[in-house]
C-alpha cells in the first residue's frame, strides 16, 4: 500500500493526494516568522466548500489553505505583522510550503500567498 | 405559502390529487413549525451561518486583492487593506506627517472578478504638523518613504507617488 | 404568488452593493431559510444543502455588483443556489454510475479488499433514512424527489416549495414556459404515482 493511501478515501484519487495535508501545511505556514496567523478570505472559503461538495480529498482543503487536487498548487491566506518586509515573509512561506510538499528545485507546486492584513508593529 | 395551481393537467384520480395536495400542505406546515421551533434538521446550522457572515465581513474589510510582482519563488497578492495599512504606517512614521487617505490606480487585472492588477500610482492625502516650515520638503520625504516601503515590502519599483498635503494638525 | 421585495429589501441590496456587509448579512437572514429548503429538496441531504447555501450566499456577495436590478435579488440568489444544487446532484449521479461500474469490474476481478470499499459519499435523496429529517412525510417526499430527474425536480421545487411564478422559474432554469410547465406536470405525475405505490 502506498504511503498516501490512508489519507484518501478514494482509491482512484490517491495518486494525486499530497503527502502533506492542509492541516500540516497550516502549521508550517504559521511557524514562519512574521506570519501572525491564517486569515481565511473568500477565495479559500469558496474553494473549501466546493471541494467538500465535490467529495475531494478531505485533507486537502481548510478555510485559509487549499491544495488544488489536480495540480497540487497551494493557495494560502495569511495575516502578517512585525518588522520583516512583507515580501520576505511571503517568500519564506512559499519556500517552507514547497519544501514540505514539493520537489526541490522544480519550483512546484506553485504557492500563491494572499496577504489579507498587515498588523502595524 | 403557495400551493399547486389547478391550471396544469391534474392526475386522473381525484383522491390521489387530494393526497398530493395534502402532502405539499403538510410539508410546508411541518417545515414552518420545525423551523420556528429551531429544529436543526430543517435549517442552516449556526456554524454555517457564521461562516457566511464572517466571510462577507472579512471580504468587505479586506477589499479586493491586488497583484504584486512575484517573489523568486512564486506569486502573491495583497488585499487593498494591506496596501493601505502599509502606506499609512509609512507616512505616520515620517516626522510631522499624518496619513489621511490614499487611493491607488492599477493596471488592468488579467484575472476576472474583483482582483486588481499591479498598482501604478498612489495618491496620498496627508496632514502636516502645525509649524512645519518646509512643506515641499515634507512632501518629498513622504514620497521617498512610501516609494521605499513599496519597493522593499512589495517589490513595486515603478510606483508613482503623488502627495497632497491638505490639512494641518496639532503636535501630539 | 411570489412575494414582492419590500422597499426595505431593495434598500438592503443597494447598500450591500455599496459594500455594506451588515446589509448583506440582513439579506442572508432573510433568504437563508428558503434557500435551504430549495437546496435540501433538490440535493436531498442536509449537509450538502448546508454547503450549497453557504457557497451560494458567499458567491452572491462576490457577484453582487453584477446584479443590475436590486428588486431581482430574490430570483437571482435562488438561481445561484439552484444551479449549485443541481450540479451536486448530477455529479453524485455520475459518481454513483462510475462507482457502480468500477465495483462491477472489481467484483469480477475478485479483489475482496477493493470490492468491499465503502463509498465516502454522503447520503443522497434516494437515501431518505439518512437525511435526519424528523417528519415521516418530509422523509417520504425527499425519497420520491430523489428518484425524479434533477431538471424536473428543480422546477417542481421552485414552484411547490419556493412558490415562484412560472415566469421566474423560466429565468432561473433558463427554459421556456412550456418546458417549465411540462417539467412540473411530469414531476407531479411521478410524485402522485409513487405516493400511490407507497400506500
Amino acid at each position: 500500500m502506498s504511503p498516501t493511501s490512508p489519507q484518501s478515501p478514494l482509491s482512484s484519487e490517491s495518486v494525486r493526494t499530497p503527502r502533506t495535508g492542509a492541516a500540516e501545511l497550516i502549521d508550517i505556514v504559521t511557524e514562519v516568522p512574521g506570519v501572525s496567523g491564517l486569515e481565511p478570505g473568500i477565495a479559500t472559503t469558496l474553494r473549501a466548500l466546493d471541494a467538500r461538495l465535490r467529495r475531494s480529498d478531505p485533507t486537502a482543503s481548510r478555510y485559509g489553505l487549499v491544495i488544488d487536487p489536480g495540480t497540487g498548487d497551494v493557495t494560502v491566506e495569511i495575516a502578517v505583522g512585525g518588522p520583516l518586509p512583507v515580501r520576505s515573509i511571503v517568500e519564506e512561506v512559499q519556500r517552507a510550503v514547497q519544501l514540505a510538499v514539493g520537489d526541490p528545485g522544480t519550483g512546484r507546486p506553485q504557492v500563491l500567498v494572499r496577504v489579507q492584513s498587515l498588523a502595524t508593529p | 405559502m403557495p400551493y399547486p395551481d389547478q391550471d396544469t393537467p391534474d392526475p386522473e384520480d381525484a383522491a390521489a390529487t387530494a393526497r398530493y395536495l395534502e402532502l405539499i400542505r403538510s410539508v410546508h406546515t411541518e417545515w414552518d413549525e420545525l423551523e420556528s421551533a429551531g429544529d436543526s434538521s430543517v435549517q442552516l446550522s449556526a456554524g454555517a451561518l457564521s461562516t457566511i457572515k464572517e466571510s462577507v465581513r472579512a471580504d468587505a474589510r479586506h477589499g479586493a486583492h491586488v497583484e504584486m510582482p512575484p517573489t523568486p519563488v512564486g506569486p502573491f497578492t495583497v488585499s487593498e487593506l494591506t496596501l493601505r495599512t502599509l502606506v499609512r504606517r509609512t507616512i505616520d512614521a515620517v516626522p510631522d506627517a499624518r496619513a489621511l487617505r490614499t487611493t491607488f490606480e492599477y493596471e488592468d487585472s488579467p484575472s476576472s472578478g474583483r482582483s486588481r492588477g499591479l498598482p501604478t500610482r498612489a495618491t496620498c492625502r496627508l496632514s502636516a504638523r502645525i509649524g512645519t516650515r518646509d512643506l515641499p520638503a515634507l512632501a518629498d520625504e513622504v514620497r521617498a518613504a512610501v516609494r521605499l516601503a513599496c519597493e522593499v515590502d512589495l517589490g513595486l519599483s515603478e510606483l508613482t507617488v503623488d502627495i497632497h498635503i491638505e490639512d494641518l494638525h496639532e503636535p501630539h | 404568488m411570489t412575494p414582492q421585495p419590500t422597499p426595505e429589501e431593495r434598500a438592503l441590496v443597494l447598500r450591500a452593493q455599496d459594500g455594506e456587509a451588515a446589509a448583506f448579512e440582513q439579506l442572508v437572514d432573510l433568504h437563508q431559510g428558503r434557500l435551504f429548503r430549495i437546496a435540501f429538496m433538490v440535493v436531498g441531504d442536509r449537509l450538502d444543502a448546508e454547503d450549497v447555501v453557504q457557497e451560494s450566499l458567499v458567491l452572491a456577495w462576490r457577484r453582487l455588483h453584477l446584479l443590475e436590478d436590486p428588486a431581482a435579488f430574490r430570483g437571482w440568489v435562488a438561481q445561484i443556489c439552484t444551479r449549485s444544487a443541481t450540479d451536486v446532484v448530477r455529479r453524485l449521479a455520475r459518481r454513483a454510475t462510475s462507482t457502480a461500474a468500477d465495483d462491477a469490474l472489481e467484483a469480477s476481478s475478485g479483489d475482496p479488499a477493493v470490492s468491499s470499499r465503502v463509498s465516502p459519499n454522503r447520503s443522497t435523496a434516494a437515501d431518505p433514512a439518512a437525511s435526519a429529517l424528523v417528519n415521516a412525510q418530509m422523509r417520504a417526499l425527499a425519497g420520491i424527489l430523489g428518484s425524479i430527474d434533477p431538471a424536473l425536480r428543480t422546477c417542481w421545487v421552485l414552484r411547490e416549495i419556493d412558490g415562484m411564478s412560472y415566469r421566474e422559474i423560466c429565468r432561473v432554469v433558463d427554459a421556456t414556459e412550456a418546458t417549465v410547465r411540462g417539467r412540473i406536470a411530469r414531476a407531479r405525475t411521478q410524485i402522485v404515482r409513487e405516493m400511490e405505490e407507497w400506500r
